[in-house]
């Protein structure tokens, strides 16, 4: 399959003024003399992207996330850096190229907050010049896949969240883009709305083949949708793979939850590694490179006194979480 | 007009404080020797093309202002950057409001009622002219509109920049005579405020004057200039964290 995105040595720097204290004299005297720092926002990231992925890209709050969706979808200009999105460089044909990509971002809405959502839908049709029997077939479709007959009557002000975010992802669906960004679409929503989200997404990428670029905190999405992630950290790119071999990294792992007849003294537990613990239960992790598993449970049962035990592999949040604060090299 | 009260408040509203200038106007006129080389009947239909004027003009932009400084403050304006449009076109378009009905209905009868009171006759001419003129005034305001929204986009808020805009265009609401000899021919050839009001009204009146060619041309230069602002102002635009 051949590349869609192709991200080459893309740097974006940002001056950020700087304030010593807060407060009202301290505001004054910024008013005459300002402090500004380069924060480096992307920091010498490259990447490609395969037609008809579904790509995660994740990463904590303020990695430079969001300031790649922004360059890639030609908002932002970059430092320095090359970018090829289905031919285009997204900034500099900015006009040519966004009628072919969606964008949803889950924190800002594409809708008209006081009109009806089937207005923005309209208002798109002129936008993009959708031909009258696609945008009536898309609706039809739309409406249908997440039941939104009625919702796309009422004014957008009067949306929950969930159904606000079927219509943004439709209004970026509408003109069927080869290529869709997805900034952080199932925030703030329940577990439900976030199904519907997630099996929307898959079927659209089956259906259509359309190429997803993801960003999200839930990791849940991540599993559900993604081959591979991208995880990016202080700018700066710190796994580009498969999440399978990101999750045998630490296969060898094994998290031991035990809970407690009565509470124990924590110098029972010091021979143990522990996750996390309270006077009523532990968690403990087990490294199958230096022991054996069984040893360890014979171990457990010896010293201590066990009401209930629950053994299981390390989850993908706690690797995210780990790679995040740096644990561990990649 | 998605919410109602609001709109017809606005349209009374409006009626209503766009009776004042004009008012005021006709005061200073009885109650002073008046303009030189106008007499009162035209200084209202100056009034009433002033009103006209600022009634498409605000319905066209007044809600641009507000919208803009929106947008840009919360990171909003991505999503104007997302359509397969100009950003410009789409700011622009979406200040529309009809809030300022009132404005243009008072301004339009105002004028129909002074062209019948003084009896005149308008050719075909005048009247291509007249909607050229109008035409260049509302040009001439877009190029302030273009530019505030470009010092936005680099100061992210500086709405009093965009007052200083608004008082500044007050010199284009008295005739020309008022002014002095130089900054009269500045007001119709270089920063041609004249083309607003003052021009229309003379060709209403047929006093016709060349320089209403200078005026329309310079106002669609200042547009051209103030776009090539905008576009370099755009490579600047940093978003907001999110």
């Amino acid at each position: 399959m051949e590349n869609i995105i192709k991200v080459e040595s893309l740097n974006r720097s940002f001056k950020v003024t700087k304030r010593e204290k807060a407060g009202l004299i301290y505001s004054i005297k910024s008013l005459f003399k300002r402090e500004f720092i380069k924060v480096s926002a992307v920091a010498d990231v490259s990447f490609s992207i395969k037609k008809g992925e579904i790509r995660g890209l994740i990463g904590p709050n303020g990695a430079g996330k969001s300031t790649i969706i922004k360059i890639i979808s030609g908002i932002l200009y970059p430092s320095s850096g090359a970018v090829t999105v289905m031919g285009y460089t997204p900034w500099l044909q900015r006009q040519e190229y966004v009628k072919n990509i969606g964008v949803v971002f889950g924190q800002k809405s594409q809708l008209a907050w006081d009109l009806p959502a089937i207005d923005t839908f309209q208002l798109n049709k002129k936008l993009y010049h959708i031909p009258d029997e696609i945008y009536e077939k898309n609706i039809e479709y739309f409406k249908e896949l997440l039941s939104l007959e009625e919702v796309i009557k009422k004014p957008v002000r009067q949306l929950s969240l969930g159904e606000r975010m079927k219509c943004e992802l439709v209004c970026a669906l509408l003109h069927e883009p080869p290529l869709i960004y997805l900034d952080e679409p199932t925030i703030g929503l329940d577990i439900i709305s976030k199904q519907i989200i997630r099996d929307f997404i898959k079927r659209i990428n089956k259906e259509k083949k359309t190429t997803f670029i993801l960003t999200t905190h839930d990791m849940d999405d991540i599993e559900d949708l993604c081959e591979k992630v991208i995880i990016i950290n202080k700018g700066t790119i710190v796994y580009n793979g498969e999440l399978e071999k990101l999750k045998a990294l630490f296969s060898k792992k094994k998290v031991i939850d035990v809970k407690f007849l009565h509470p124990v003294s924590p110098d029972t537990l010091e021979s143990f590694k522990i996750v996390s613990k309270d006077t009523q239960s532990a968690k403990l992790e087990v490294n199958l490179e230096e022991t054996n598993l069984q040893d360890e449970i014979y171990r457990i049962f010896d010293l201590l006194p066990v009401y209930d035990i629950d053994i299981s592999s390390i989850d993908i949040e706690e690797v995210i979480k780990e790679i995040y604060t740096e644990h561990i090299p990649c | 007009m998605q919410y109602r009260f609001d709109f017809i408040a606005g349209i009374f509203i409006s009626l209503f404080a766009s009776c004042v200038g004009p008012l005021f106007q006709y005061f200073i006129f009885t109650q002073t020797k008046g303009y030189p080389g106008w007499n009162v009947r035209q200084i209202v239909l100056f009034q009433g093309i002033l009103l006209t004027y600022v009634g498409i003009r605000d319905m066209i932009y007044a809600g641009v202002r507000g919208q803009m400084m929106g947008i840009v403050r919360k990171g909003d304006f991505d999503r104007y950057l997302l359509k397969p449009f100009q950003p410009i076109v789409l700011i622009l378009a979406g200040g529309f409001s009809l809030n300022s009905i009132g404005t243009l209905l008072m301004g339009l009868t105002i004028m129909v009622y002074s062209i019948s009171v003084m009896g005149l006759s308008i050719s075909i001419l005048q009247i291509i002219l007249f909607f050229l003129c109008l035409m260049g005034g509302l040009i001439f305001y877009s190029s302030f509109v273009v530019l505030n929204c470009a010092i936005l986009i680099m100061t992210v808020n500086s709405g009093r920049i965009w007052d200083v805009f608004d008082s500044i265009l007050k010199f284009a609401e008295y005739p020309a005579e008022i002014f002095p000899k130089a900054t009269r021919v500045a007001f119709m050839t270089v920063v041609p405020f004249m083309v607003i009001a003052y021009f229309p009204t003379q060709v209403l009146l047929d006093r016709i004057d060349v320089k209403l060619f200078y005026a329309l041309a310079v106002s669609v230069v200042f547009l051209l200039a103030s776009l090539g602002i905008w576009n370099k102002c755009l490579k600047r635009y940093t978003s907001a964290g999110g």
